[in-house]
C-alpha cells in the first residue's frame, strides 16, 4: 500500500484540515507554492490569480496556521538560514567611522542590527553622500542585489531628496521628517520630551522656563517640542508664560543672554546641549543663575540634566516594522502614513538641581 | 587493539553535525530514519538493543528532539480539523452590543482588527464589559477557560466601566485607552496631525477665527493630542486670532454642550468650529447658528467621506489592522510582559471638503 491512497482515504472521511495543495487544486491547478505566494500578496503573482486563490482558500476554509508560524520562528532560531532577506540601512554619512562617532546614529544602527539578528534578517549599511553613493547608484545596486527592504536611517536636514523608486520597496524611515514621502516612520517622541522636561524642572522648583531651539533640528520635530512645551505651560494654573526662542547659528550667545534677561528666566530647555557652555561663556552660572535641561542628553553625562532616549529602540522598531511589511509583501508608499513614537526618560544632572526655597 | 583504536577514534572524532537531524542519527546508527523516530519515542516494535544503540548515537552527535515540533506535528497529524484555533479578544467598554454597533468608529476599528487577525489565522471575538456585559472577574474567567492570551483593548472610553486583569498573563495592545492600565503599546488615530491639518485647510478656505472644541474625555484619552495640535499651529494662527479650546465636560450630552458651544462661539466671534463630535453641525444649529451661512464647521473623526460635513476621515480600519499586526508579533514571540516605556503608533487621516465649510468669498 502506498502512502497516497491512504491519505485520500483519510480525506473521504472529510475531517482533514484543508492544505495548500487542496487550495491549489481548486484554484485551477496552480502550484502549491503559488498559493503560498498569493496568500501573502506577493507582487510576482498576478492580481487575478491572487483573487482566484483567495476565493478557493475561503471556499475550503483554508487558513494559515499561527502555531505553525510560531514554530517557523522558533525553527529559524535553531537552524541557520540559507539566504536570509537583506535589509538596506541607508544613512547620509561620509564614512562608517563618522556614523560610529555620532552617539545617536551609532545607537540607532546598533539597535537595528540587534533586531535584525533576532528576526533572522541580514542588515547592511549603505552610505548616501557626495563622497559615497548617489541615491540613483544605490538604487541600481539594491535592484541588482534583489534587496527590497529599506530603512531610511535618520537623515540630516540637508538630505531632502532620495530618488527611490518607492513602489519597489518595503520602506520605513527613522525621523527624517524633511523627507516628504509618506512612509511608515519611527521617531523619538519630542512632544513628550518637552513635556517631561517642563514638568521635571517645575518639580525642582523652577517657574520661569523658556524653550530655545536651534536650526539643524528638523522642521517638524521642533513643532512637536514646542507643542509639548506650550501644553505644559498652559497647565500650570499660573498666568500663561511660555517664551520660545529660535536660535540661528551666528547670534547664539548675546541674543540668548538678552532673551533670558528680558524674560527673567530661571531655566532654559534646549535641543543642543552645547548651549549650556554658551551660557557659561556669557558669565552665567549654571544652575545658580540659570538652570539648563537638554532635550538630547547622553545617559552618562552627569553634569547635564535633561531628556535621554534609548536610540537602540528606535533602530529596533524600524527593523521590526520593515520585517512585518516584508512578511505581508507590502511595498511602495502606504495610502496613509503612520508613525511610531518612542518614549523618553528624564535624567537628573548638575545643570538643574533642587532649588532652595526662597 | 586495532579495533579498540577505531572505537576510541569514533568517540573522539564524531562526525561534525552543526544541527543534527533525525537522518544524521539514522546514518550513524545504520538504520532507517523512521526507526530513529520510533526508537526515540520508545515504540514497542523496536528491540531494546536497537533502541539503546540509537539513543547513544543521538547523544553522541547531539541530536535532541524538538519539543515544539513534536507538539506541532502531533497536533497536525491528528488529521482532524483544527480543534484549537488561537483566539484574539477585542475588548471594549461600550456595552451592550447594540450600543457598540451604533458607534461607527468603534465598529470600523473592530472590523479592521478582525480582518487582519483572521488573515493571520486567529479567531477573533468581541467581548464587552459594563452593564449587561462582563465584569473584570467574569471576563478573566472566560479568557482563562478559552485559553485566550492575546487582547486588544479597543478604545476604552473614560467614564465607563474599567478593566482589571493580571496583565502579566496576557499579550496586550491598546487602541487609545491611555487613561487605563496596562502601560503597553498603543495604536491611535493621529489627532495631533488631524487638528493641524484641519486648521490648515480651514485657513486655506478663508476662515480666520477658528475654535477647537473636543470632549474632555477624548482629550484625556488621547494624551492631550487635540490641544497639542492646536498649540503647534499657534505661530501660524497668531495671538490676535488665538481662541482657547472648548473642552466639553465628561459624559456631557447634546443639551449640556449646546449652551456652552453657543457662548464660546459668541464670546470669541468664531467663524469656524473644528470638533470631534460628528453632530457638530446639528449642535451649532441648535445653538442658533446656521451652517455654513453664519459659521463653518468641520469634524475631526468622520468614519467616511461626508458631503454635508467637511473634516478628517480617520482611518480606524487601519488602526485596527496595525493593532492586530502588533499583537500577532507579540504572540508569535510569546512576549507577555509589557515594556516599561511603550511606544505609540499614530495613523493619519485624510481631509475632505464638505458643504459645512465652503470656500469663503
Amino acid at each position: 500500500m502506498t502512502a497516497l491512497p491512504l491519505r485520500s482515504a483519510h480525506k473521504t472521511i472529510g475531517n482533514q484540515r484543508p492544505t495548500m495543495r487542496d487550495v491549489a487544486r481548486l484554484a485551477g491547478d496552480v502550484h502549491p507554492s503559488t498559493v503560498s505566494l498569493a496568500l501573502r500578496n506577493h507582487p510576482g503573482i498576478s492580481e487575478a490569480t491572487r483573487k482566484r486563490v483567495r476565493l478557493a482558500a475561503r471556499k475550503l476554509g483554508y487558513r494559515p496556521d499561527p502555531l505553525l508560524d510560531a514554530f517557523n520562528t522558533h525553527r529559524l532560531e535553531v537552524l541557520p538560514h540559507k539566504a536570509p532577506p537583506v535589509i538596506a540601512f541607508v544613512a547620509d554619512f561620509e564614512s562608517r567611522s563618522a556614523l560610529e562617532k555620532s552617539r545617536i546614529h551609532s545607537d540607532i544602527w546598533a539597535g537595528a542590527r540587534a533586531a535584525a539578528e533576532s528576526l533572522h534578517c541580514q542588515i547592511e549599511l549603505f552610505l548616501v553622500h557626495r563622497n559615497q553613493l548617489t541615491p540613483e547608484r544605490l538604487h541600481s545596486i539594491l535592484r541588482a542585489r534583489g534587496i527590497a527592504s529599506l530603512i531610511i536611517g535618520a537623515c540630516r536636514p540637508c538630505t531632502t531628496r532620495l530618488a527611490f523608486e518607492w513602489p519597489d520597496y518595503s520602506a520605513v524611515k527613522i525621523e527624517s521628517t524633511q523627507i516628504t514621502a509618506p512612509l511608515y516612520g519611527v521617531c523619538v517622541d519630542q512632544r513628550q520630551a518637552a513635556r517631561l522636561a517642563v514638568r521635571s524642572l517645575r518639580e525642582l522648583g523652577y517657574r520661569r522656563i523658556g524653550l530655545a531651539t536651534t536650526p539643524g533640528t528638523q522642521p517638524r520635530q521642533d513643532d512637536f517640542a514646542r507643542a509639548g512645551f506650550l501644553l505644559e505651560q498652559q497647565r500650570t494654573g499660573e498666568p500663561f508664560f511660555a517664551p520660545m526662542l529660535e536660535l540661528s547659528d551666528e547670534d547664539r550667545s548675546d541674543v540668548m543672554l538678552r532673551w533670558i534677561q528680558n524674560n527673567r528666566l530661571d531655566a532654559v530647555i534646549c535641543d543642543q546641549i552645547e548651549v549650556a557652555e554658551t551660557l557659561r561663556a556669557q558669565g552665567l552660572r549654571v544652575p545658580e543663575d540659570i538652570a539648563f535641561a537638554g532635550l538630547n542628553v547622553a545617559p552618562n553625562q552627569n553634569e547635564i540634566a535633561g531628556i535621554t532616549t534609548d536610540h537602540t529602540r528606535v533602530g529596533g522598531h524600524a527593523v521590526e516594522q520593515v520585517v512585518s511589511l516584508l512578511r505581508t509583501n507590502q511595498r511602495g508608499l502606504p495610502a496613509t502614513a503612520a508613525c511610531t513614537y518612542v518614549p523618553v526618560n528624564w535624567h537628573a544632572g548638575a545643570s538643574a538641581v533642587l532649588r532652595p526655597a526662597r | 587493539m586495532g579495533e579498540f583504536h577505531s572505537v576510541e577514534l569514533s568517540w573522539f572524532l564524531p562526525p561534525v553535525f552543526s544541527n543534527p537531524t533525525i537522518k544524521d542519527v539514522a546514518r550513524v546508527a545504520g538504520v532507517h530514519f523512521t526507526t530513529v523516530s520510533m526508537a526515540l519515542r520508545g515504540h514497542p516494535s523496536i528491540p531494546a538493543t536497537t533502541r539503546d544503540r540509537i539513543v547513544s548515537a543521538a547523544g553522541r552527535i547531539g541530536y535532541q528532539r524538538d519539543e515544539i515540533f513534536s507538539a506541532l506535528s502531533n497536533r497536525r497529524s491528528r488529521g482532524a480539523n483544527q480543534s484549537f484555533v488561537p483566539r484574539i479578544a477585542f475588548i471594549s467598554n461600550i456595552c451592550p452590543t447594540e450600543e457598540f454597533q451604533r458607534h461607527a468608529a468603534h465598529r470600523v476599528l473592530f472590523e479592521g482588527a478582525q480582518q487582519e487577525a483572521e488573515a493571520l489565522g486567529y479567531k477573533f471575538e468581541l467581548l464587552l464589559i459594563g452593564p449587561g456585559g462582563h465584569t473584570s472577574a467574569t471576563l478573566y474567567k472566560y479568557l482563562k477557560k478559552h485559553s485566550i492570551t492575546g487582547l486588544i483593548l479597543g478604545g476604552f472610553e473614560s467614564g465607563r466601566a474599567t478593566l482589571e486583569l493580571p496583565w502579566a498573563e496576557f499579550s496586550v495592545v491598546k487602541v487609545d485607552s491611555r487613561h487605563m492600565e496596562p502601560p503597553v503599546a498603543i495604536v491611535s488615530t493621529d489627532q495631533f496631525n488631524g487638528v493641524r491639518l484641519a486648521i490648515q485647510r480651514m485657513r486655506a478656505l478663508g476662515y480666520r477665527r477658528l475654535g477647537v472644541a473636543v470632549g474632555l474625555h477624548d482629550e484625556e484619552g488621547t494624551d492631550d493630542m487635540h490641544v497639542s495640535g492646536l498649540l503647534a499651529e499657534m505661530p501660524d494662527i497668531g495671538s490676535k486670532n488665538w481662541i482657547p479650546p472648548l473642552l466639553f465636560p465628561r459624559n456631557a450630552s447634546a443639551p449640556d454642550v449646546i449652551p456652552l458651544l453657543g457662548r464660546w462661539v459668541k464670546d470669541h466671534a468664531i467663524d469656524g468650529v473644528i470638533c470631534n463630535w460628528t453632530s457638530i453641525r446639528q449642535l451649532l444649529a441648535e445653538a442658533g447658528y446656521k451652517v455654513p451661512s453664519d459659521i463653518a464647521c468641520a469634524c475631526l473623526c468622520l468614519s467616511r467621506k461626508n458631503t454635508a460635513l467637511a473634516g478628517i476621515v480617520s482611518n480606524m480600519g487601519l488602526v485596527g489592522q496595525r493593532a492586530s499586526t502588533l499583537l500577532a508579533t507579540l504572540l508569535r514571540s510569546e512576549r507577555r510582559h509589557s515594556a516599561p516605556l511603550a511606544t505609540t503608533t499614530l495613523v493619519q487621516g485624510n481631509w475632505y471638503d464638505g458643504s459645512s465649510a465652503p470656500l469663503r468669498a
